[in-house]
């Protein structure tokens, strides 16, 4: 039956007209984010800078480019480099993560705070902990899982309470899918999951 | 993600995605938009996705729109599917085998069909496929189980 199925299926290809209608599609849309994440991202600039003021940070200038360099609280860099009406940002982690383990206990160290969250955390358990800015952006910082494989989320917002962007360490099972708290907590913040059931 | 990163994923799993897609909804264009709309979601998630995680978390997010689509469907009262002559270029070129296969499969209750596309011809073990629909190990290896039985008498 293996072998019918397969040579049945392998048969079966998208119309190639088709594939070349999507390929074109794909190229012409831009990100959806692309201007207004702009703006926000220069929102959170401003934030970041008023949040951790001896942050090394800059904007580059050129002709068709403007990078934008900023730092997280706890090391981490996000660089918004646009060029040619296309926006990307790279991330590089922190180098302090926000979540410590020691032995059973799972803590949230952000600054000089060391919170012991251990007794909020599980598999589909998380510790939410919210950074407002004088200007009113914010930084909401979600620990979870067990101490085997605690991990954090990091949900950035602008000053009008527009979500910008994430940074998430979080150890993924052997298939690649983040454990429940991530989608519940990320569902509960209403930002996406990445769970197309979840995010409609 | 960038439109390039998702062209390149497209241009590596499309098909793949189209005939799984096919294997649920069972009707062409709507496995085309399923594939479609797929793609165009990833563009505007920001997203980093592993590359060896790649295609089981594509399967994922086309599983999860194909239930959405399955249930809309059923909600308005549409079961059908294409026949096979419909999906394929070289109408001569299939037996009756593989269309007697095609028909026998199509008509199995999703519940069973999905899961027998995904182990017989993705190759995906159990778990994998556990993973995939949000079963359990058990749940699947039980579906493959009662769907092959009904598709054995079902003549295939």
């Amino acid at each position: 039956m293996e072998q019918i199925i397969k040579e049945t299926f392998d048969r079966i290809s998208m119309d190639e007209q088709k594939v070349n209608e999507i390929r074109e599609c794909l190229l012409k849309k831009r990100r959806t984010y692309s201007i207004m994440k702009w703006v926000a991202c220069a929102a959170v600039f401003i934030t970041v800078m008023l949040f951790i003021p001896s942050t090394r940070t800059f904007i580059v200038n050129a002709a068709n480019k403007v990078i934008n360099i900023f730092h997280t609280a706890n090391g981490g860099e996000v660089v918004y480099d646009e060029a040619d009406n296309e926006l990307s940002f790279s991330i590089t982690y922190p180098r302090d993560s926000y979540v410590k383990v020691d032995g059973e206990k799972i803590y949230l160290t952000v600054g000089d705070k060391c919170i012991d969250v251990t007794d909020y955390c599980g598999k589909d358990k998380y510790y939410r902990y919210e950074i407002v800015n004088s200007d009113g952006s914010k930084n909401i910082i979600l620990v979870g899982g067990t101490p085997e494989n605690a991990g954090y989320v990091e949900l950035i917002y602008d000053s009008n309470g527009s979500y910008v962007f994430n940074t998430m360490d979080v150890p993924c099972d052997k298939d690649g899918m983040a454990p429940a708290w991530v989608e519940l907590a990320m569902h509960n913040e209403g930002v996406p999951t990445g769970n197309a059931e979840l995010d409609e | 993600m960038k439109n390039e990163k998702v062209l390149k994923l497209f241009n590596l799993y499309a098909n793949d995605l189209y005939r799984f897609a096919l294997s649920y909804v069972g009707i062409r264009q709507e496995a085309e938009d399923i594939v479609q709309n797929l793609f165009l979601k990833l563009i505007s998630k920001n997203l980093v996705i592993k590359s060896e995680y790649e295609k089981a978390y594509l399967y994922k997010m086309a599983a999860n729109m194909c239930k959405d689509y399955m249930k809309s469907a059923a909600n308005k009262g549409l079961a059908n599917y294409d026949d096979l002559e419909n999906l394929i270029a070289d109408r001569n070129a299939i037996s009756e085998r593989e269309e007697s296969l095609y028909n026998s499969l199509m008509n199995l209750p999703e519940t069973y069909r999905i899961p027998i596309y995904l182990h017989y011809y993705e190759g995906y073990t159990y778990h994998e496929i556990a993973t995939i629909l949000k079963l359990s190990d058990s749940a699947v290896a039980m579906r493959i189980s009662r769907g092959k039985e009904m598709l054995k008498n079902l003549e295939v």
